[in-house]
């Protein structure tokens, strides 16, 4: 394999983003002996992620580990919130990326779309030169190639600042009823001299039905590299053992709450824990763990509210804390000594 | 008091507070404390509360208004 074509491959994004940094195209050798651990790596890199839409903020912290695959590479990513809570409900993952080509969208995780969506745009953060090109709308939400206009410049440190601009006037997202219309668009990048991908921003603003600009909603992504670089095959074949220990039991954990599910997830756990204490993935054990427990604690619950309810007669009424029509927040507590009638109603 | 557990927009609330001349104090957005705290299956489910704070009652569904004074009345002594 010449260097050229070599260059070209670890071009592809996915490893531009993650690897570039430490294996620099020109320091690999030009007769690479083991072609199939060159393009596979076993690598890490932890991202920083800010998502917002609207007023809603997300923040969190994903760690990749790269593993090589049958085919390509298996991303295993575990997440973080600052406030303990994991985007999307679990803390582990993962996709796969076929060769250097698309992650493969029938092996996505559902159920963390902020995750996704993070992972996929920096997979897909496209790196073309000057002029018109296209941006992946995923960041922002949005499943489509967006027409962009790029500039480009090269600061001080040598770093790459490509901008991409929404091409063109508005873009119609959807019509109907619901129409969203896309008014404003801003990818910008910023990669390392070797190419890598060091930190990406993307902002779009939506308009909906016909508003021009009032009530609008914008929506951005910020991700940033906080580290990365290669790892031992040790810790890759931890990763992968300690990921396919706990990949089922998240998968019973999630599909069903019945009390026998449950137990069953916890067994399959037990058996192997210990193996996985320590190790890379040793926090999210600790995790699934603590999942388990209040899992166990929900599921033992009576599925049917009425019964429930019925245990709560003659005992102290749960406080809440809720908006008035006025704006004012009430406390159940405010109405301490006095005998209430508490009405939940609702149009459907 | 009443709180509305279906997510129903102001607007919509003070329509039905007008049209029905509602006097009771309206809370809002109050899905997550009906259906986790208080185990609705339907609306409306009204609860009652005796002055010691303890759940003295519950009735779900529709029900007359006699059907009511009964339940408070009971919530009462």
């Amino acid at each position: 394999m010449t260097i050229d074509r070599l260059k070209t491959h670890l071009g592809s994004v996915l490893l531009a983003s993650l690897m570039l940094s430490l294996l620099q195209p020109t320091s690999l050798p030009a007769q690479a002996g083991n072609d199939e651990e060159e393009q596979n790596p076993s690598a890490k890199a932890v991202w920083k992620v800010e998502r917002t839409r609207g007023e809603e903020v997300l923040e969190f912290e994903v760690t990749i580990f790269q593993i090589p695959a049958p085919g390509g590479n298996r991303w295993v990513w575990r997440a973080t919130a600052s406030n303990g809570t994991y985007p999307g409900g679990f803390p582990i993952g993962s996709m796969m990326i076929r060769g250097s080509g698309k992650p493969r969208p029938e092996l996505f995780d559902p159920l963390s779309p902020a995750v996704m969506e993070m992972l996929l745009s920096v997979h897909g953060a496209g790196s073309e030169g000057a002029g018109l090109g296209w941006a992946d709308g995923t960041p922002v939400g949005l499943r489509r190639q967006i027409s962009v206009e790029r500039t480009e410049a090269i600061d001080d440190d040598g770093q790459l600042i490509l901008t991409g601009l929404l091409a063109g006037g508005q873009i119609q997202i959807r019509g109907g009823a619901r129409a969203l219309r896309l008014s404003a668009f801003k990818e910008t990048l910023y990669l390392s001299g070797g190419g890598s991908l060091k930190r990406a921003e993307w902002a779009a603003t939506l308009l909906r039905g016909d508003e021009e600009n009032a009530t609008s909603e914008e929506r951005t992504l910020r991700v940033e590299r906080l580290e990365a670089g290669l790892i031992e095959e040790e810790e890759s074949q931890q990763v992968e053992e300690a990921y396919e220990f706990l990949a089922p039991v998240v998968r019973v954990l999630r599909k069903g709450m019945s009390l026998a599910a449950v137990e069953m997830a916890e067994k399959m756990f037990e058996k192997g824990q210990k193996d996985h204490k320590k190790g890379p993935l040793a926090e999210v054990v600790e995790e699934v763990a603590s999942l388990l427990k209040s899992s166990k604690k929900i599921a033992s619950q009576p599925l049917d509210p009425d019964v429930r309810a019925k245990k709560m007669m003659g005992k102290p009424a749960p406080d809440f804390s809720l908006e008035g029509l006025d704006g004012k927040m009430v406390n159940l507590s405010d109405f301490q000594g006095k005998t209430l009638m508490v009405a939940f109603w609702g149009y459907s | 008091m009443a709180i509305n557990a279906d997510n129903d927009g102001r607007t919509r609330i003070r329509e039905f507070v007008q049209e029905n001349q509602l006097q009771q104090r309206m809370l809002i957005r109050g899905d997550g404390v009906g259906f986790q705290q208080y185990h609705l299956k339907r609306l409306p489910t009204v609860y009652f509360i005796d002055r010691k704070g303890n759940v003295v009652g519950r009735e779900a569904g529709y029900q007359s208004y006699e059907q009511l004074e009964k339940s408070l009345q009971k919530a009462l002594k």
